[in-house]
């Protein structure tokens, strides 16, 4: 088990260990399969070293969606690297390989611009700007069937919407920048696939 | 057959270049802007069959842009706007200040092809 800690609990605190062990339950209701690394990235994530159960709340402190993107993030570091299929995209080129190079190179420079903009906003806590730095980049994300990219920043524009918290925006800009050159090199091996086929 | 001519205002390259393509290969002469600027020079001195806009733009959005043409240019073009996911508000101020049609991003250009095609049948 991974959330009880092995801390003495004494009468005065029975009530406290009751509450602990129902949002354990909660919590491994709602991620039954969360892991270890995860767990320990929510940890890191909100900087809450101790007994962090006592203190959590589902739907308040982390979206679910946080926690199913730091749960890919685990699990792709296990095994699988990202995966694009880019044949969709050259239906919509007709055909034309010329046009994709032409779209994953704008695309990729997109993606540089939006994390050079990010940093920037971000130092400043300008929540506004990287809202719309967010949603200049997420059409090109999803055109390119970049689903992981498409997840994070979609996280990234509720943050700016609504809690602003520059720590949890640094961590889902950081979670980016960690996915691009996965993202990147996929498509690179998605376009050399076409282009033997 | 002369082309229908055709304006593009999007400001996202990677967008504007598929479009570009496809309603070319789709038979129409099209002029690409990516900001305001561009595309209020533009339809100051040449007015298109039809108008494919985005709502964000950078220094004149897509809602000024209708209001433009419908206002100072006194003009019934065809305005297809290009929103995205979710900005049900701008669509319906969109179409209040007068656009005929909207299509939401991810764009399929498949989908605009026949979007552009209906709506100019209708003149």
């Amino acid at each position: 088990m991974v959330f009880l800690s092995g801390e003495n609990i004494n009468d005065a605190n029975r009530e406290q260990k009751r509450t602990t062990e129902a949002k354990t339950n909660e919590f491994e209701d709602a991620f039954p399969e969360l892991d270890l690394k995860t767990y320990e990235a929510i940890i890191e994530h909100h900087k809450s070293y101790g007994n962090v159960l006592k203190e959590l709340e589902i739907d308040t402190i982390m979206d679910k969606k946080d926690i199913l993107i730091l749960s890919g993030k685990a699990n792709k570091n296990k095994d699988t690297e990202a995966k694009i299929d880019l044949r969709l995209v050259l239906d919509e080129c007709m055909g034309e390989m010329s046009l994709l190079r032409e779209l994953i190179t704008l695309f990729i420079g997109n993606c540089l611009e939006f994390m050079g903009a990010a940093k920037i906003h971000l130092r400043t806590e300008d929540f506004e700007q990287l809202d719309l730095a967010a949603h200049k980049i997420k059409a090109g994300l999803a055109m390119m069937r970049t689903d992981d990219l498409l997840d994070i920043v979609i996280q990234i524009q509720k943050g700016c919407k609504l809690d602003q918290d520059p720590k949890h925006l640094e961590f889902l800009c950081k979670c980016f920048n960690e996915e691009f050159p996965k993202v990147k090199k996929a498509l690179d091996n998605a376009y050399v696939e076409l282009t033997n086929n | 057959m002369t082309k229908k001519r055709l304006l593009l205002a999007e400001d996202d390259e990677l967008l504007a270049s598929l479009l570009n393509f496809r309603l070319k290969k789709g038979g129409y002469e099209v002029n690409h802007s990516a900001n305001g600027k561009e595309v209020k020079e533009y339809l100051s001195q040449n007015m298109p069959d039809i108008i494919v806009s985005d709502i964000m733009m950078p220094y004149f959005s897509g809602m000024e842009l209708i209001a433009y043409v419908r206002k100072e240019l006194n003009s019934q073009v065809p305005i297809i706007i290009i929103s995205s996911a979710g900005n049900e508000e701008n669509v319906l101020n969109a179409f209040e200040l007068g656009a005929n049609d909207f299509i939401s991003k991810p764009v399929s250009p498949s989908e605009l092809l026949v979007r552009v095609a209906r709506e100019l049948k209708k003149i």
